[in-house]
């Protein structure tokens, strides 16, 4: 499509037209994305009104020590994206390598904790359609599985969102490595960290909503166990 | 849409209509490293806040103070991180109006599971007295 | 309207390049909106195809062809592929694409690569659903209700929700490209105002395939999810709430009846300005009606669900502002009239289809707000005036729509005209055919006679054979365009600018240029600039010399670019 000398694909008038255009399309996706997640806050928020104390009590048995690791993971790796983006937008492609890399590094790690803990959640016999066994108060057996299904679906939702995002990333990476960005053409990159940043806002209401809700009760909270 | 327009307003009209030229389009995008790292810090403060808030047991508020916190935090990465504070106006409509469906989805959802208890204390509709439910 | 001396261009986009590569890796709109015209005339006749076969069992009370569960198969298949692969795709796919970078004057969509790449998406969507018509089919309904298609049905779902997915993807990949293409690149001068309310249409249409469509998107991976993985998130047995697969359903779905309605509204707009020769009687007011139904068919969706279980309350609720809806659609549809008081009317074949149009959308949304309100709806709720409601719409409004759009742009898209005569026949048969398919269908439903039944009560007979016959003329009357459109490719009359409509995209040569425009264009005055009161109409004289000529003391000039 795009002139190999020119950054601006023959169809736009200027670089600032086809940024624009970049901006827009890029942010129209993410409001895909909010809705995407947002029914299933829909549906979240419709079975904890449903079942309030089973969400309580199945949260109880989420380890927040691991959920709340990786929201700070999540946080430094989205500053260290601002920071590859304004490298490349200043041309320094050191700068916007060792921040992409700094960046993975933390995506990567996000979801190396979030391995372990599915794992323990597979010996717990937590996984609904899997091998769910709850031992608790009975009455609560099906409010549980509904928090577990819920858990596992957006938080897998999510990990799929970073499996693409560090797709992208290494893609990001090694143009970058190529020097195909320059301070008049590093879209790309912008783009990308709007993503990234996406992913990070979503865990940020996924926290709370699934790791903490039975924080305040006492030690075993009525859980199994 | 004749080709018969006037000089002047050829020269005022060469460039996409989606893009006026004398907008403060050029104002560099990117934020200062010490408004990152504040906002670096504020993000962390939420979190410990989140945390801390929920240990506690504040009964109905527990999920409104989290969520809040959450809110705050989303509108830090969303202003700060993603420029939409020096965005122009069609990205900034476009992240409005996104949350603004959302609320449509949840609040009109939420106008049924509201009010379902209501509507089976409507004699007529649930009651298993067979006269009651003829009316 | 015959038009003297012209011939085609040496150039154009059907002949700049050749070879299967050229089509299948083509980034031009003007390719891929054929390539969208190719594979929906295909579903559209598939699932038409299913359409007679259900029309052919209702023809008499009892079971005759068919037993239960195959019926189910054919109304599922029926409704899930013209509806998700047919009439969501229809006029964004292929006159969209065509025309909105032609109508504002630009060289390509705003992503040229994602638009190739959406059309990929849907045909991948479209294999799906085609493997499940080869092993077998699905019989839930095109809605997917659950529990019956999470628990109980053992038919193909996982495949055909699968297929709706991808296939919402690609229009939610359009409906992004276009929102773009629409905003920045329109040529110089073309302010919103002066854009054809076609545009705007489909920008209303593309806000809610971008808001919407993810939303259903979801929906169907829990249905797969839930059937694969047997967990219960829709299943009352296991806690869950079918009720609440209702609501994510129909929040798209209903707005989805927007996304198949809207392009058809703006393509009437179109034609009823191009033959009446006049501009659209209250432009603003017709403009912003399409984002107004935009907005509006987003908080209608529970009138859907008076009947399971929702609250009363949230059904008053729902009922009122389905109302809204109403007021936008009224202002299209009165204000197309009063664009055809005093104007210099002709019945060519799209005109035939915009009139029929008016007529059968207004009593399809007319009757909506029967359904709309709760106590009738008790009584209508999943009979045959269900059916005749929708069908109204999506097929006497959208269909009618795509093929007096198609007639229309047809000779811009190929440079040749269709046969005249065999087009106006062949609306007419339409309109016979879809009225006698679907009036009694108003009445039967009134009686009583449920929808998704392959056997009935034996009073109903004579209308359902007057609907039988009525759906047996409609396949004929499509069957028609089929044949001499194909036809017109090679031997229809070279024609440019046959209805010297105005508009930026007739501006160009018919076929366009790969690049559509041979120099930027740069626009000074609306879409609709034709002159106030012609004296003699001057199309009928054929005076007029191309596009360009302009009323005494034409104004428009000197309006500046609106920002944006």
């Amino acid at each position: 499509m795009s002139n190999a000398h020119s950054p601006v694909a023959h169809h736009f008038y200027t670089v600032e037209q086809q940024k624009d255009s970049a901006t827009i399309g890029m942010w129209l996706f993410l409001a895909t994305e909010i809705l995407l997640f947002g029914a299933l806050f829909t549906a979240y928020a419709v079975y904890r009104y449903r079942f309030p104390d089973a969400f309580m009590v199945a949260s109880s048995r989420m380890d927040w020590k691991m959920g709340g690791l990786n929201t700070l993971f999540l946080i430094i790796s989205s500053v260290t994206m601002v920071f590859a983006v304004s490298s490349a937008e200043k041309g320094r492609r050191g700068g916007l390598l060792g921040f992409l890399a700094a960046t993975g590094f933390f995506g990567t790690l996000f979801l190396v904790v979030k391995y372990f803990e599915y794992m323990h959640h597979y010996h717990d016999r937590d996984v609904p359609g899997l091998n769910f066994h709850w031992t608790g108060a009975p009455e609560l057996a099906n409010g549980a599985q509904m928090f577990f299904f819920l858990y596992f679906f957006m938080t897998g939702l999510h990990a799929l969102h970073m499996l693409v995002g560090l797709g992208l990333l290494i893609w990001i990476f090694i143009t970058a490595y190529q020097g195909k960005y320059s301070p008049e053409y590093y879209n790309p990159v912008e783009m990308f960290g709007l993503y990234w940043h996406f992913v990070d806002l979503v865990w940020i209401f996924l926290f709370p909503l699934l790791y903490l809700l039975g924080a305040h009760l006492p030690p075993g909270g009525g859980g199994h166990h | 849409m004749a080709h018969e327009t006037t000089h002047e307003t050829i020269h005022e009209t060469t460039r996409p209509a989606g893009h006026p030229a004398n907008g403060s389009d050029h104002a560099h995008h990117s934020i200062s490293a010490t408004t990152c790292l504040m906002v670096f810090a504020a993000l962390v403060i939420g979190t410990v806040a989140t945390v801390w808030t929920a240990s506690m047991d504040l009964g109905a508020l527990n999920t409104p103070v989290a969520l809040a916190i959450a809110i705050g935090k989303a509108t830090l990465i969303i202003l700060y991180f993603m420029h939409v504070l020096y965005s122009k106006w069609l990205t900034r409509t476009v992240v409005i109006s996104s949350f603004f469906f959302l609320i449509i989805m949840f609040g009109l959802t939420f106008a049924d599971y509201f009010t379902r208890e209501k509507t089976r204390e409507i004699p007529s509709l649930y009651s298993s007295d067979p006269i009651l439910k003829q009316q | 309207m015959i038009e003297e001396n012209v011939s085609l261009p040496r150039i154009h986009y059907l002949n700049s390049h050749y070879g299967w590569k050229s089509w299948l890796f083509t980034t031009d709109h003007k390719r891929i909106g054929l390539l969208y015209m190719i594979s929906i005339t295909l579903m559209f006749f598939l699932g038409g195809f299913f359409a007679l076969l259900i029309r052919l069992e209702l023809l008499t009370p009892q079971a005759d062809m068919f037993n239960a569960d195959t019926y189910n198969k054919f109304f599922t298949l029926h409704g899930v592929i013209l509806i998700f692969f047919f009439l969501v795709p229809s006029i964004p796919g292929t006159l969209g694409n065509f025309l909105i970078p032609l109508m504002i004057g630009a060289k390509d969509v705003a992503f040229p690569k994602l638009n190739l790449l959406s059309w990929y998406i849907f045909v991948i969507g479209s294999l799906f659903t085609l493997w499940v018509v080869a092993v077998g089919g699905i019989d839930t309904g095109w809605t997917f209700y659950t529990p019956y298609s999470t628990t109980f049905a053992n038919t193909h779902v996982i495949a055909a929700t699968l297929g709706v997915f991808f296939t919402g993807f690609s229009s939610i990949l359009t409906g992004l490209n276009f929102i773009v293409t629409i905003h920045k690149m329109r040529a110089p001068g073309l302010t919103w105002f002066r854009l054809p309310l076609f545009i705007w249409s489909l920008y209303a249409t593309s806000i809610i395939q971008v808001l919407a469509t993810p939303v259903l998107g979801i929906t169907m991976v829990l249905i797969a999810v839930e059937r694969f993985a047997k967990v219960g998130i829709f299943d009352p047995a296991l806690g869950g709430d079918p009720v609440l697969f209702q609501h994510m359903f129909w929040f798209y779905s209903h707005p989805a009846v927007y996304i198949m309605i809207l392009p058809s509204l703006g393509v009437v707009s179109e034609l009823i300005s191009a033959f009446t020769w006049k501009r659209v009687f209250g432009y603003k007011f017709v403009a912003i009606s399409s984002l107004m139904i935009a907005i509006f068919s987003f908080i209608v969706w529970g009138h859907h669900m008076y009947v399971s279980s929702m609250s009363i309350y949230a059904g008053m609720l729902f009922s009122i502002l389905s109302y809204l809806v109403a007021v936008p659609s009224a202002v299209k549809v009165f204000n197309w009239t009063a664009t055809l008081y005093k104007g210099s009317v002709s019945y060519d074949t799209p005109m035939l289809y915009a009139l029929g149009f008016i007529g059968l959308f207004t009593i399809g949304g007319l009757t909506g707000l029967f359904l709309a309100s709760m106590g009738l709806d008790r009584h209508l709720h999943d009979t045959y005036f269900v059916i005749a409601h929708f069908h109204l719409i999506m097929v006497g409004g959208a269909v009618m729509g795509y093929f007096g759009g198609l007639h229309y742009w047809w000779p811009k898209m190929f440079g040749r005209m269709y046969p005249e005569w065999w087009g106006r026949l062949s609306a007419l048969i339409v309109f016979v055919g879809f009225n006698l398919s679907f009036f009694p269908q108003f009445i039967i439903g009134y009686l009583g006679m449920p929808r998704r039944y392959h056997v009935y009560a034996p009073e109903f007979q004579v209308l359902n054979v007057m609907s039988t016959a009525g759906s047996s003329i409609l396949g004929v009357g499509y069957l028609l365009p089929l044949v001499y459109l194909i036809w017109s490719l090679r031997y229809g009359k070279v024609a440019a600018n046959p209805w010297k409509a105005k508009g930026l995209e007739w501006e160009t040569a018919s076929p366009p240029p790969p690049e559509n425009f041979l120099e930027q264009p740069i626009v000074t005055e609306e879409a609709y600039n034709y002159p106030t009161r012609p004296a003699h109409s001057p199309r009928h004289a054929g005076k007029l010399t191309g596009g360009l000529a302009q009323p005494a003391g034409a104004t428009g000039k000197g309006r500046e670019a609106e920002v944006v």
